[in-house]
């Protein structure tokens, strides 16, 4: 202890050497199926990518145009006189009855339940025990008629006996027409009632009320037929991509791009369709908006009838109508060129436009759907013009400049690059407020493959460039303050003979292998 | 000068002569009492230059010319190592015990640190100078070792008057305790340092925490002197010295790490950079990653011993110009076997100077040199085992002994 003492109190100053570490940090291959989803990419005839989508932007079915809400039917019975001795196995029958469902909008005459549920209550205050036989003669199951026999116990008019039963409906087919035939909304009923064959004389007056509660839940349905209303459908959806956020200033040029609106109508059923607005708002808050020459029939705002489809459960045919927006008859390219993150698309879908034209006879079916797709197709022959692609990451590494540290350093890139587009790295370290600690723009620019005369043994091209990143003293000093580091990239699509800017295709299996490694100087100090 | 005077005042706070005193003289005079002081402050080594060592040790900054002066003096295998302690030994002879009244009895209380560590030119370039200007791209660590400890020790013994030969029993308590061995330890790197692999087969432990009982042990230290008959009637002395011959258990966790394994690193990929527990996360742990975890357990270990064979120089000797010999071997393998041979010169009869020639230890081949005074009661001698060392800045180690002996 007393060496270990003399020995740290004759320590007047750290000791501290300097060495120099050069270490990987990243190695990686990008490809287009790292940016994009490698779903929607597709090689062309000739080679090249292109970017190939279909999108539902509306998707109507069924349960959205009709809803079966949560229905209970309160069924009670009297004796018509005034009292009755009933002897063992005698059956007193009910009325037919009828009962409406309350759904809104639309008059069913017919419907097949998918799923659901049918509880049924009887509360009996009789002295013996009842059968009560309930009947719904428009409730189908497999074809016969909905018909069950409950066993209730006895009670009395403060204590009633009490049976419950829940019963699965699921495929059930349900006759809305009512006792006519010719109603809708309308569920029949019929209660029987029963004295037990083994008991005693059952003393009825009327006073005594049966009394039935009748619940049909969470109904779905999977077919419907009758008038299913005018209803209007409309929304503004919002879409995001949040990627072209981080474009910062610059241009991007697309040679054609092709997106083809199609409405899908499975129900038989008119509607029509109207299309207010597409438009997208890009990182500097300008709105562009997409226009057409009505050279493909349409018109923004301007709507359009959308048949019934034909046929029947297995013969349905869904009738089409498609709208196809290009270069040629619309702005459709300068739309995507205007690179926005904030997309919204305004539409109007009116069923029964004209009313109940189809006398009650709307149908649908299991697979009947009201739908719009978008399919895009844009081929990828892009030319970049000092487009600045910025993103930022978090950021924490701290170190004690008395302990061991890094005192200076650099990025030293590699990159072997078969994308037609060159690209300028810079960085920016920024503390927790976004304030700029440090900036450093790499030395060399990654060169376009079309710089190159590399080639891979797939025949692919690509150009090689070596790049550094200098992180100064300065840097390690204020290290601890980072919380964000921002990389920001400035592509452009250089043509070699002359530096201009042009329009290139991306050649199938085109990637961006990037090797980087640190070089530090340590300062090792204890 | 600052470390010679450290080296002194080392000796001197600690006032004793060490156990690691190579030559030791024999007095077959008969006291009632001896107390013995003895103190050692010594690294050594066989590259490392003391312009490293004592920035390393006292503070500085090595500059790249000092730390290049010590890379060119690596060999493949190198050595390092370094020996502090002290020492208080009582003798008592008032009351003589076994069956011819030979014996007396001794008390003997000491504290020591030692540690040691062989060690590859690699090894030393990666750590000074990074992993930029390694010879052939590859760094090859395999068979490196380090061992180090601090321990204290009591023990209560007997001694024989005439020959101060001598049986210790010891208790020990150990205060640290930490060692390493990688049987395989290569790094390999590209030209462009784009990829690094490295192989490795690894042990360490150490004990941690802060309390200084990390571990107790039981040994023994034996002293056995006895004369020889040569040629022409002639008697020399001869000593047996075993020193800390036992074990200790450390009764601490010890923290070990085990690690036998390859890994081939090219850099993260992107998705690794990006997201959660990744390098610039404050969740990120890179022995985790490495899926290195340390394991809690006990340990029982060998107690740093030596046996140590010699010629003596004798007190009474009447002649002025007397040799010495012998060898130390260590039970570590940090520790090379260390012959010496020397001569003592007297000049009178109070004082005499030696000096020897020492193979092997920590260090490369040295000299030494002991000045003692020999006064009617009291002894004092004051050696280095490393004459150039102690001086140079080029030197490869220090050493600095002191001893204080009263006889009454």
């Amino acid at each position: 202890m007393v060496l270990t003492f003399c020995f740290l109190s004759c320590k007047k100053e750290k000791t501290s050497w300097e060495s120099n570490w050069q270490l990987p940090i990243v190695k990686d291959t990008l490809t287009l199926d790292n940016l994009v989803l490698d779903s929607i990419l597709e090689v062309d005839q000739n080679g090249n990518y292109s970017v190939r989508t279909e999108q539902t932007l509306l998707d109507l079915q069924l349960s959205d145009v009709v809803v079966i809400p949560d229905t209970t039917l309160f069924i009670t019975y009297n004796l018509p006189f005034a009292q009755a001795n009933l002897p063992p196995g005698t059956t007193i029958e009910g009325d037919l009855d009828q009962h409406d469902f309350l759904i809104e909008e639309a008059d069913i005459k017919k419907m097949r339940v998918s799923d659901g549920m049918l509880n049924i209550k009887i509360e009996n205050n009789l002295s013996d025990k009842i059968i009560y036989t309930v009947s719904m003669p428009g409730v189908l199951q497999n074809g016969i008629p909905f018909s069950e026999n409950y066993e209730v116990p006895s009670g009395t008019k403060a204590n009633p006996g009490v049976k419950n039963t829940v019963i699965d409906v699921s495929g059930f087919d349900m006759d809305l027409t009512g006792i006519s035939g010719g109603g809708s909304n309308l569920i029949q009923t019929k209660i029987d009632v029963t004295t037990d064959i083994n008991g005693g004389i059952v003393t009825m007056t009327q006073e005594d009320t049966v009394k039935i509660y009748i619940e049909l839940k969470d109904v779905k349905i999977d077919y419907a037929r009758g008038y299913f209303g005018n209803q209007v459908f409309s929304d503004t959806v919002d879409m995001n991509i949040d990627f072209l956020n981080n474009i910062s200033s610059g241009t991007l040029a697309l040679d054609k791009a092709a997106i083809n609106l199609g409405v899908e109508n499975g129900m038989k059923l008119p509607a029509k369709t109207t299309i207010h607005l597409v438009e997208s708002e890009n990182s500097s808050s300008q709105i562009f908006r997409l226009t057409s020459t009505d050279q493909n029939g349409f018109l923004f705002g301007t709507p359009f009838n959308i048949d019934p489809a034909t046929g029947s459960w297995n013969t349905l045919v869904s009738s089409y109508h498609s709208i196809l927006f290009n270069e040629q008859n619309s702005n459709l390219v300068n739309y995507i060129e205007h690179l926005g993150a904030n997309q919204k698309i305004g539409y109007q879908i009116s069923i029964n436009p004209w009313g109940n034209t189809s006398g009650g006879w709307n149908e649908m079916f299991p697979q009947s759907e009201l739908k719009v797709n978008a399919s895009i197709d844009i081929p990828l022959k892009i030319g970049f013009n000092q487009m600045i692609l910025k993103d930022t990451f978090d950021f924490s590494i701290s170190q004690n400049s008395e302990n061991t540290h890094i005192k200076k350093g650099q990025l030293l890139l590699e990159v072997e690059n078969a994308f037609p587009f060159s690209g300028q790295i810079g960085l920016r370290f920024l503390d927790v407020h976004h304030n700029e600690v440090y900036a450093s723009n790499a030395t060399e620019e990654i060169k376009s493959s079309l710089f190159g005369n590399s080639i891979t043994s797939s025949q692919v091209a690509f150009a090689m460039s070596k790049l550094r990143v200098e992180l100064g003293e300065l840097f390690f000093s204020r290290i601890n303050e980072v919380s964000f580091v921002e990389v920001t990239t400035q592509f452009n699509s250089p043509d070699p003979s002359d530096g201009a800017n042009k329009k290139y295709a991306i050649p199938e299996g085109a990637f961006l292998g990037v090797k980087l490694n640190g070089d530090i100087h340590l300062v090792n100090s204890y | 000068m600052r470390y010679i005077l450290l080296v002194i005042l080392l000796g001197t706070f600690s006032l004793s002569f060490s156990q690691q005193y190579i030559k030791d003289e024999l007095d077959t005079n008969a006291y009632k009492q001896v107390f013995l002081l003895n103190g050692v402050g010594e690294y050594s080594g066989n590259a490392i230059q003391n312009q490293v060592v004592n920035k390393l040790l006292f503070g500085g900054n090595i500059s790249n010319s000092s730390i290049q002066n010590s890379l060119e003096n690596h060999r493949e295998i190198n050595r390092l190592g370094y020996d502090a302690s002290f020492q208080f030994q009582y003798q008592n002879f008032n009351n003589l015990i076994g069956k011819h009244k030979k014996y007396g009895f001794l008390l003997n209380i000491e504290n020591s640190y030692l540690g040691g560590m062989l060690y590859s030119k690699d090894l030393f370039q990666l750590v000074f100078e990074g992993n930029t200007n390694l010879d052939g791209d590859n760094a090859d660590i395999s068979g490196t070792r380090f061992y180090s400890i601090g321990f204290q020790k009591i023990g209560l013994g007997i001694v024989s008057q005439k020959y101060k030969s001598s049986i210790v029993l010891n208790y020990y308590n150990i205060s640290n305790y930490s060692q390493a061995n990688s049987s395989t330890f290569e790094l390999r790197q590209s030209s462009d340092f784009s990829q690094i692999d490295l192989e490795a087969e690894l042990e360490y432990s150490r004990t941690t925490g802060n309390r200084l009982d990390k571990g107790f042990g039981l040994g023994v230290d034996v002293d056995f002197r006895f004369p020889v008959q040569m040629q022409e009637g002639k008697e020399m002395t001869f000593q047996v010295l075993g020193k800390n011959l036992g074990f200790a258990q450390l009764n601490s966790n010890v923290e070990s790490y085990s690690i036998d394994t390859s890994y081939y690193y090219q850099g993260l990929t992107f998705n690794q950079l990006y997201g959660e527990g990744t390098i610039f996360t404050d969740d990120f742990e890179l022995l985790d990653t490495l899926g290195i975890s340390p394991e809690n357990n006990k340990k029982s270990i060998l107690l740093p011993g030596f046996i140590q064979i010699a010629k003596m120089t004798e007190v009474k000797s009447e002649n002025s110009l007397q040799s010495y010999f012998g060898v130390r071997i260590y039970n570590l393998r940090e520790y090379a076997p260390l012959m010496f041979v020397g001569a003592q010169y007297n000049f009178n009869k109070y004082y005499n100077l030696a000096s020897h020639f020492t193979v092997g230890g920590f260090g490369n081949p040295r000299a030494s040199v002991v000045l003692n005074a020999h006064f009617p009661k009291i002894n004092i001698g004051i050696s280095t085992n490393d004459v150039y060392g102690l001086v140079a800045r080029k030197g490869l180690g220090k050493s600095l002994l002191i001893q204080m002996r009263c006889a009454i």
